[in-house]
């Protein structure tokens, strides 16, 4: 059976009262935010208030597909998880990719709505146009290989695709994510927390419809263009297949700004331990691993010596566990990695919070009692980072307030300000201090410290599509503009953000209009991403976030890099926000004016 | 890129520039790798990363910024990440 790329639905689930209901997107809805990020944050904030708990009732979860998710375009296998985020307050919308979000497309399901919550255990069965709400107490407190394994078994078909919680996201820990096919993340800004709190275990998801086009052959041709760019490009077609993400790490390290033992320093001395390139001499490294309709291939499947084996680390999970915690075990940091998959946690946040019990601990602010004789937390221990991660998901111990993320935390000790966070939430794996622009992005991103929310990092340092200097403040606010911009819309459409690496505002316009028949400019494509982007902000603004809120932890304003090629570097961000200001057309004091509101058709 | 980590680069003259360093190290090691970080008018291609004590050469004087004794230089073919 097929269905129409315009033809959209939109599973509606109501937990309170056991009621499953299937609705039709309006497609006008669909030409204004494409789908994914910005269709389903567009449809949740109409009918979520922005001052809700995000574990009451009230709250709703949304799983989107972006509007090419399950097509054949380039990387079209991308889901969003949207709410409104326990770690942060904001609007959370998490993006993950593996298998699960295009399964679901092809079961004819643009978006699946999770309302209300249940009373017992539960998880969500999908057959096609067969929908139920089933027992999941047998499955409560499991990790997520288990339970995955065990609906798969239930439902009696290999192709279905599970996505799921583990214990942490039952635990209700504040950066729990959401875990499809094993080892994919819905990671951020704890969406999983959300999903237990709902009582919701998984949703289990078999598609058999086919997408259609008006034009199809036109659709083929310009997908066909766009895989040709990928395969010829060196990020995509070499760099990213052959090395993965960690090859960064030593690209980082070497630029000065591989953020080491909790922020303190920007280079790590056994960076060769924990690399990309270290992952591969030492033999763990067995292949890579490309997401539905993915012609980069980026994943690492690893094998460690004891015959555990998984997806990852990544760049972020290696260094999370590795050098912002001081560790240079291999074996360790991978798995913590595996142990977060399995047990449904952050890995960006679970190690970052870790690195600040780390620094206070070892500054004297958290008295040892506290430990109960539990693993001394001190910077490089291997020990550390594989107990305070499985303390964190069952909330066991000192587990229960590092549960909390590192704000919290640190903020309970008196100490906030060894949290390295935005908005609460925890700061990946490139230090401010070392490129301006990245830093206005994190003080900047809609759902607290982001490195995927407009990548500067691309053009700051790896000279994509062009090289900027790292310290240099002119035009960044721009730049950082256009990068929020573009990545709602490639977010929206359901593609992965590599693709950004080779492909421009163009192709993607090209790919949206090729599948539906629209007839977007590349002005109205950008346009798209700027409404996403004012969406979420003025959520943001109703929900209790102030502009004062968009900056940095005082680490990286006060205190200069210690060492380092950018040995001296603060970020600069009383000059760089009032220009970012500007150029979005807010108030200089950070508001989004009417006449935007207006000019945008929000 | 090339499994190799390090190789040295000696020279008689106190500074001489990064072209010259490339040249004498592929020689060195004995396997072609520049033609993968140059395009064919020996500019330095998009992604390409050369770095002298952490600093990008593209923003010191490209492939004439001078190199002296002790210095290091870090060659990365393009790569990306999140």
């Amino acid at each position: 059976m097929g269905v129409s790329i315009k033809d959209n639905k939109l599973l509606r689930i109501n937990l309170t009262a056991n009621k499953i209901v299937v609705e039709s997107i309006d497609l006008d809805l669909v030409k204004k935010y494409l789908g994914g990020r910005g269709l389903a944050s567009k449809i949740f904030v109409d009918e979520v208030s922005p001052d809700v708990d995000p574990y009451s009732e009230e709250n709703k979860l949304l799983f989107a597909n972006g509007l090419l998710s399950g097509t054949t375009a380039p990387t079209g296998g991308r889901y969003m998880v949207i709410t409104k985020g326990p770690l942060t307050g904001t609007i959370a919308s998490s993006n993950s990719g593996g298998f699960f979000g295009a399964e679901l497309r092809k079961a004819g399901y643009l978006i699946v709505l999770i309302e209300g919550k249940s009373d017992k255990p539960v998880y969500i069965s999908i057959r096609d146009d067969e929908v139920e709400i089933k027992d999941a107490t047998y499955l409560w407190g499991k990790d997520t290989h288990f339970t995955t394994d065990k609906m798969l078994e239930e439902f009696g078909d290999k192709h279905a695709r599970v996505s799921c919680i583990g214990p942490a996201g039952e635990n209700l820990v504040k950066f729990a994510a959401i875990i499809n096919d094993k080892g994919r993340a819905a990671g951020r800004t704890g969406v999983g927390a959300v999903m237990g709190s709902k009582k919701l275990k998984g949703i289990i998801v078999r598609g058999t419809k086919t997408i259609e086009f008006d034009d199809k052959a036109k659709f083929m041709d310009v997908v066909k263009t766009k895989i040709d760019i990928l395969r010829k490009d060196a990020i995509t077609g070499e760099g990213l297949p052959k090395l993965g993400t960690k090859v960064l790490d030593n690209i980082i390290n070497q630029n000065g700004l591989y953020p080491t033992k909790n922020f303190q320093f920007g280079t790590f001395e056994s960076v060769d331990e924990v690399s990309g390139e270290a992952l591969v001499e030492k033999k763990y490294l067995q292949t890579n691993k490309a997401c539905f309709a993915c012609p980069i291939g980026c994943g690492r499947v690893v094998t460690l010596p004891d015959g555990s084996d998984g997806e990852g680390p990544e760049y972020e999970t290696g260094w999370a566990f590795g050098a912002d915690c001081g560790v240079k075990d291999l074996v360790a940091i991978t798995k913590a990695n595996f142990m977060c998959n399995q047990l449904g946690l952050d890995t960006i946040s679970t190690g970052s919070t870790i690195a600040s019990l780390m620094e206070l601990y070892e500054k004297g602010y958290v008295p040892k009692e506290d430990l109960n004789n539990s693993t001394e937390p001190k910077f490089g221990s291997s020990e550390a980072i594989i107990y305070y991660t499985k303390a964190i998901a069952y909330r066991e111990g000192l587990g229960d307030k590092l549960a909390e993320g590192s704000y919290r935390f640190t903020e309970s000790y008196g100490h906030p300000e060894f949290s390295m966070t935005v908005k609460k939430q925890e700061i990946p794996a490139y230090d401010p201090r070392g490129a301006q622009g990245h830093a206005l992005e994190y003080a900047t991103s809609n759902r607290g410290a982001c490195h995927v929310r407009g990548y500067m990092i691309s053009p700051e340092i790896l000279g994509v599509p062009e090289k900027l200097e790292t310290q240099k403040l002119e035009g960044k606010a721009g730049w950082v503009k256009t990068f929020q911009d573009l990545t709602a819309v490639i977010d929206s459409a359901g593609l992965c953000l590599f693709t950004s690496f080779a492909l421009g505002a163009d192709d993607y316009r090209e790919l949206i209009n090729a599948a539906t028949g629209f007839n977007l400019t590349t002005e109205e494509t950008m346009q798209i991403g700027e409404r996403i982007w004012n969406l979420e902000r003025i959520f943001n603004l109703k929900a209790g976030i102030k502009p004062e809120d968009d900056t940095l932890p005082k680490r990286f304003l006060n205190d200069p890099m210690p060492d380092g090629p950018q040995k001296g570097a603060v970020v600069h961000l009383d000059k760089l926000l009032p220009e970012y200001y500007k150029v979005r057309g807010w108030t200089n004091d950070g508001h989004v004016p009417e006449n935007k509101v207006k000019e945008l058709d929000i | 890129m090339l499994n190799i980590k390090e190789v040295e680069v000696d020279t008689e003259k106190e500074e001489i520039t990064i072209r010259e360093v490339l040249n004498i190290a592929e020689k060195k090691i004995g396997k072609p790798f520049l033609y993968k970080m140059l395009n064919k008018d020996g500019e330095i291609m998009r992604g390409t990363i050369i770095l002298i004590n952490g600093r990008n050469i593209l923003h010191i004087n490209k492939l004439d910024s001078v190199v002296h004794n002790k210095d290091i230089v870090s060659l990365f073919p393009p790569g990306g990440g999140g």
